[in-house]
């Protein structure tokens, strides 16, 4: 199922405050049978994006369409969702089959049949042992399973995840969300999931959706967005270590960091924002960039040099090179640039040049 | 040597609380306790004649009025009490879910409460007044005569109605307030994930509103039952000291108007030792409906995050 949001607005008003624009004109069309993240820091209009998908907003202007129909104005009971929410909200009094079978019995499926379903898709995320328990018997992670077993077992047309990993501690965040992909695999299902955490995207997302301030920012495959950032947001949102980001100026058409020209382009002269993500570093005898370093970490196969920024001293930045160097602490280094890891963007509007 | 000093402390907070309650609840209740074993006791002269273990409980059972109270004092909490809880329920719900004048609603609701129950009681007395009482005014436009519901020789049957319609009404107010609390603590996510699974609004009720409100329904069931057995005040707010409509006297008597029934002879030797057997029966009879109530009410009840 193809969804398509169109225009799609949402302010909150407020009495005593001024009203909030949540989500600002969203125009996204989302493809079939994929897995998205809709990423964005806390309060960007990501979850209420995901809860006008699901019915349980309204949105003030715009349109959402399933396929061709457009479902705005249709109750979320009505539009066949699977909805997962952040805390669960498994019903505490009910067993996990009850948890399971609630959506079937409203939809008055016979109860053997039912049954049957609820046990197949217990199975399929595997928590097939724990039907007669009651979710505060469960841990974190198997409750997680039941809220996504109930959302999935009356084969919706779309399943919606808001922050489905946020309360599980770290090493089930990793194991469940490989769990989501899988699950996602096997049922085929167009599946968005809402979160904050940009590995958390990267790493299950066939596509991901990055916003702010209620605006889209960039959509694309993972690594496209991370590869060819559009703007300074997204470049600044993904990747950890996070990219360095220096104040430079565009003179004669070579990019100048500091006194160092470290490549060219045809934009027009300017002050510009460049961003050099870690890994886009190689120490050379002859680069343009002469740095102090401040601090060295050495772990496994690569060295983090911790340098002082050239441009401004009260900086830092931070370098991922082979850890083949020798360098040490309170000496100076020489480094040039892959041209690929490095963006210039606007110095005003953030965008990339 | 701390822990001695928050010891201190803490009976030094409970102490007037404690004073209170040992001269007026401790004493009384293990007075009572001795009271009926007593045989003969003046409460005049402080002398009885020895001990008994079951005498004063007889002459409860023999007193001409115990049959009746019992009966009355049964209708009144097994009548009141499933219906108001009910009615509560299902009043708490529609305000829950009310947003304009939800405040003004709370309050007409909550009257009751603050208001004196004989003032109360006097009020639905002249509602059910036979001439010009509202009861009857409304019978009138639908074509109904005039019934004799309170007045000089009314039935048992009628001044039985118009006083558990009081003793409903009464009652609401306490139980939509812990009930209405009940509901704004439950997960407003639970009706967000019922309503994207298409549930039915009478579904939604019964499925997870009652269960998840059951704590409270079982803590307001449990009391109400309680404050049911002990129904006294309203019997006196409506009818007055004749407990019952003029010319049909007693006929609405309790279990406690009977203890005061008895109190009201303690000159008679033994009537003290009557009052407080009395006492006892109905704590008995409480005590045994509380247990069942209890036992009834286990698998229904879900505490949540319980489970464990």
């Amino acid at each position: 199922m193809e969804i398509r949001l169109e225009n799609l607005t949402k302010v909150f008003t407020n009495k005593k405050t001024t009203d909030t624009l949540a989500v600002n004109q969203l125009d996204v069309t989302i493809p079939s049978g994929k897995l998205i993240g809709l990423l964005g820091p806390s309060g960007c209009g990501k979850s209420t994006t995901l809860y006008m998908i699901s019915g349980l907003l309204k949105p003030s202007q715009g349109s959402i369409f399933f396929g061709d129909d457009d479902v705005t104005t249709v109750p979320p009971e009505e539009r066949g969702i699977g909805l997962v929410f952040q805390n669960y909200a498994l019903y505490p009094h009910m067993t996990v089959s009850q948890n399971i079978m609630f959506p079937l019995e409203n939809l008055k499926v016979p109860k053997e049949e039912a049954l049957e379903r609820a046990q197949k898709i217990a199975d399929l995320v595997g928590i097939g042992e724990l039907m007669s328990r009651k979710p505060a018997q469960l841990s974190g992670g198997q409750q997680q399973r039941v809220a996504i077993a109930r959302a999935l077992v009356k084969e919706p047309r779309v399943l919606l995840l808001d922050e489905p990993l946020s309360n599980l501690d770290a090493r089930l965040r990793i194991q469940t969300r490989e769990e989501i992909r899988r699950i996602q695999r096997e049922t085929g299902i167009t599946t968005i999931f809402v979160t904050h955490d940009q590995e958390e995207a990267m790493s299950i997302s066939d596509e991901i959706i990055l916003m702010d301030f209620g605006v889209k920012q960039q959509m694309g495959a993972p690594q496209n967005v991370y590869d060819e950032p559009e703007n300074l947001f997204a470049a600044k949102f993904l990747g950890t270590p996070p990219i360095n980001l220096f104040d430079g100026k565009i003179t004669a058409k070579k990019i100048k960091l500091g006194p160092a020209v470290i490549g060219t382009t045809q934009s027009a002269p300017n002050d510009i924002v460049i961003g050099i993500r870690p890994e886009g570093f190689v120490v050379e005898e002859e680069g343009p960039i002469v740095a102090d370093v401040e601090f060295v970490e050495t772990i496994g196969r690569d060295t983090t040099l911790i340098m002082i920024d050239p441009t401004d001293a009260t900086k830092r930045f931070r370098a991922i090179v082979d850890s083949d160097y020798r360098i040490e602490a309170g000496h100076q280094v020489q480094l040039s640039v892959k041209p690929h890891k490095m963006y210039i963007f606007d110095h005003e509007t953030g965008e990339r040049l | 040597m701390l822990e001695d000093k928050s010891n201190v402390k803490a009976w030094f907070y409970l102490g007037p609380a404690l004073f209170l309650l040992s001269i007026f609840i401790f004493y009384p209740i293990f007075n009572a306790l001795f009271l009926v074993f007593l045989r003969d006791y003046n409460y005049l002269q402080g002398t009885w004649e020895g001990f008994t273990l079951f005498e004063n409980f007889f002459y409860v059972f023999r007193n001409q009025n115990f049959t009746q109270a019992l009966t009355n004092t049964m209708i009144i909490t097994f009548v009141s009490v499933p219906i108001s809880v009910i009615i509560a329920l299902l009043i708490s719900v529609w305000l829950n879910s009310v947003l304009k004048l939800r405040g003004f609603f709370q309050t007409i609701f909550f009257l009751p409460y603050v208001t004196n129950a004989i003032a109360i009681g006097m009020a639905f007395a002249f509602l059910f007044n036979q001439n010009y009482g509202l009861i009857n005014t409304m019978l009138g436009w639908v074509g109904l005569n005039p019934v004799n519901w309170v007045g000089l020789g009314a039935t048992w049957g009628n001044a039985m109605f118009s006083l558990l319609i009081y003793v409903v009404w009464a009652s609401l107010a306490f139980k939509i307030m812990v009930f209405l609390s009940g509901l704004q603590n439950i997960d407003k996510q639970y009706y967000d994930a019922a309503r994207v699974d298409s549930t039915k609004r009478y579904r939604i009720f019964r499925r997870i509103t009652v269960p998840l409100l059951s704590p409270m329904i079982f803590y307001i069931t449990i009391t109400s039952f309680i404050g049911a057995f002990k129904a006294y005040t309203q019997v006196i707010g409506m009818f007055g000291v004749r407990l019952g409509p003029p010319g049909n006297d007693k006929s609405l008597i309790t279990i406690v108007a009977l203890v005061y029934d008895a109190l009201d002879r303690s000159g008679v030797p033994g009537a003290l030792s009557e009052a407080a057997a009395t006492a006892i029966v109905l704590f008995l009879i409480t005590l045994v409906f509380t247990l069942i109530n209890m036992q009834v009410s286990k698998n229904r009840v879900h505490y949540s995050g319980g489970g464990k």
